[in-house]
């Protein structure tokens, strides 16, 4: 069985299974999303940018644009 | 990545700290912004506007973690706007953190102050008006006369870095650089009785740094945003500064830096505009023309 990354980009309410190896910048650029404007939870935990992901991980991106 | 202050793995790049050593800087950051700029004095009676959102959150947390040590008291208010599926989540928010820290909550709404909650407004009598025009007009004027009914001697805002530096460029953009006169860590270019005078504890402060730290301390915040905000302007020039400050580190925080250094040419610049502060002949609160921008746009005035 082909393990996929679950991610959930939480501004769009979007749930994505991908396969995919490298770090989360590489993730971001992939997904098309401004490192600047998002936070990414790995498993729950806070991670920087260079954190190198699992297909076995769960993703959140989290949009930091104040809600107004 | 490594935090540079301990071998801890790092949460966060640029400060680059782990979760221990972030919360303190963000915290330290708040307490050196309301020193260096005489925020708050000893005595002070603090009313915080708070949405629910991260930024007010975090603002609230960390003034009232604040408190024994500078020496003043503080309350929470609240504006319900009335926006369906959007505002009534952040407000237990709000109510469920305000009863967790024991702070005093009050909320107004629209409804009640002006007759129509801002969803009825716009769908109603106010098809063609801005949401945000709107919003932020009536938003305004209720902060500051509930916050002077509260005995407030200064309103604290959660607006961050983020914002401080958009709003600074759409001044620029709309060729109204003056009016950036109004900005800053203490506000209000006149003062008046009327007034609360409103700080910014955050001003220095990321909104992907407040983010961090709202994360990071498992606030209980949505973390989405109001469905009127893809129709305000701002959040154009908020994506073309993230954009911008993705090739160009700290770009927003050298608009900030620059608009500082340049706030006193403006200020003189602002008063000759704004020699006095009118009260609006309608509402009386205090205005900078003689029927306050609230009042224009409340079509039916006998609500004020």
């Amino acid at each position: 069985m082909v393990h996929k990354m679950k991610i959930l980009i939480e501004r769009k309410n979007q749930i994505i299974n991908l396969q995919f190896t490298g770090t989360v910048n590489g993730l971001l650029k992939k997904l098309n999303q401004n490192p600047e404007a998002v936070l990414v939870a790995v498993n729950n935990e806070l991670v920087t940018n260079d954190c190198k992901l699992k297909n076995s991980d769960s993703v959140k991106i989290l949009s930091v644009v104040s809600g107004g | 990545m490594h935090c540079t202050k301990c071998t801890n793995n790092a949460v966060y790049i640029n400060p680059t700290f782990c979760k221990q050593h972030f919360l303190l800087y963000i915290e330290k950051t708040v307490e050196k912004t309301i020193k260096r700029h005489s925020l708050i004095q000893k005595n002070d009676h603090i009313v915080v506007a708070v949405s629910g959102g991260k930024d007010s959150i975090t603002l609230l947390y960390i003034l009232n973690k604040l408190k024994p040590k500078l020496s003043f008291t503080l309350a929470a208010l609240a504006i319900d706007e009335g926006i369906a599926g959007y505002r009534n989540k952040t407000l237990v928010t709000v109510n469920d953190f305000c009863k967790q820290h024991a702070i005093s909550l009050n909320i107004v709404s629209y409804k009640d102050s002006f007759g129509k909650s801002l969803d009825k407004f716009l769908a109603t009598t106010h098809k063609n008006t801005k949401p945000c025009t709107l919003c932020g007009a009536f938003r305004r004027t209720l902060l500051n006369k509930y916050a002077r009914i509260y005995s407030a001697s200064k309103l604290a805002t959660g607006h961050n870095l983020d914002d401080e530096s958009q709003a600074i460029i759409m001044n620029l953009l709309r060729g109204t650089p003056q009016l950036s006169a109004r900005l800053g860590p203490q506000t209000g270019v006149i003062e008046d009785d009327l007034f609360v005078p409103r700080i910014k504890p955050l001003y220095f402060i990321p909104e992907k740094q407040i983010a961090a730290y709202s994360f990071l301390m498992k606030f209980n915040i949505e973390y989405g945003e109001c469905p009127y905000v893809v129709q305000a302007y701002r959040g154009v020039i908020g994506e073309l500064l993230n954009k911008y400050e993705q090739k160009h580190q700290d770009a927003k925080k050298n608009i900030i830096n620059l608009f500082l250094k340049n706030k006193k040419k403006l200020m003189k610049l602002s008063i000759k505009h704004e020699k006095k502060v009118n009260y609006c002949n309608h509402c009386k609160e205090p205005s900078a023309t003689a029927v306050c921008k609230t009042c224009v746009l409340l079509e039916n005035k006998q609500y004020i």
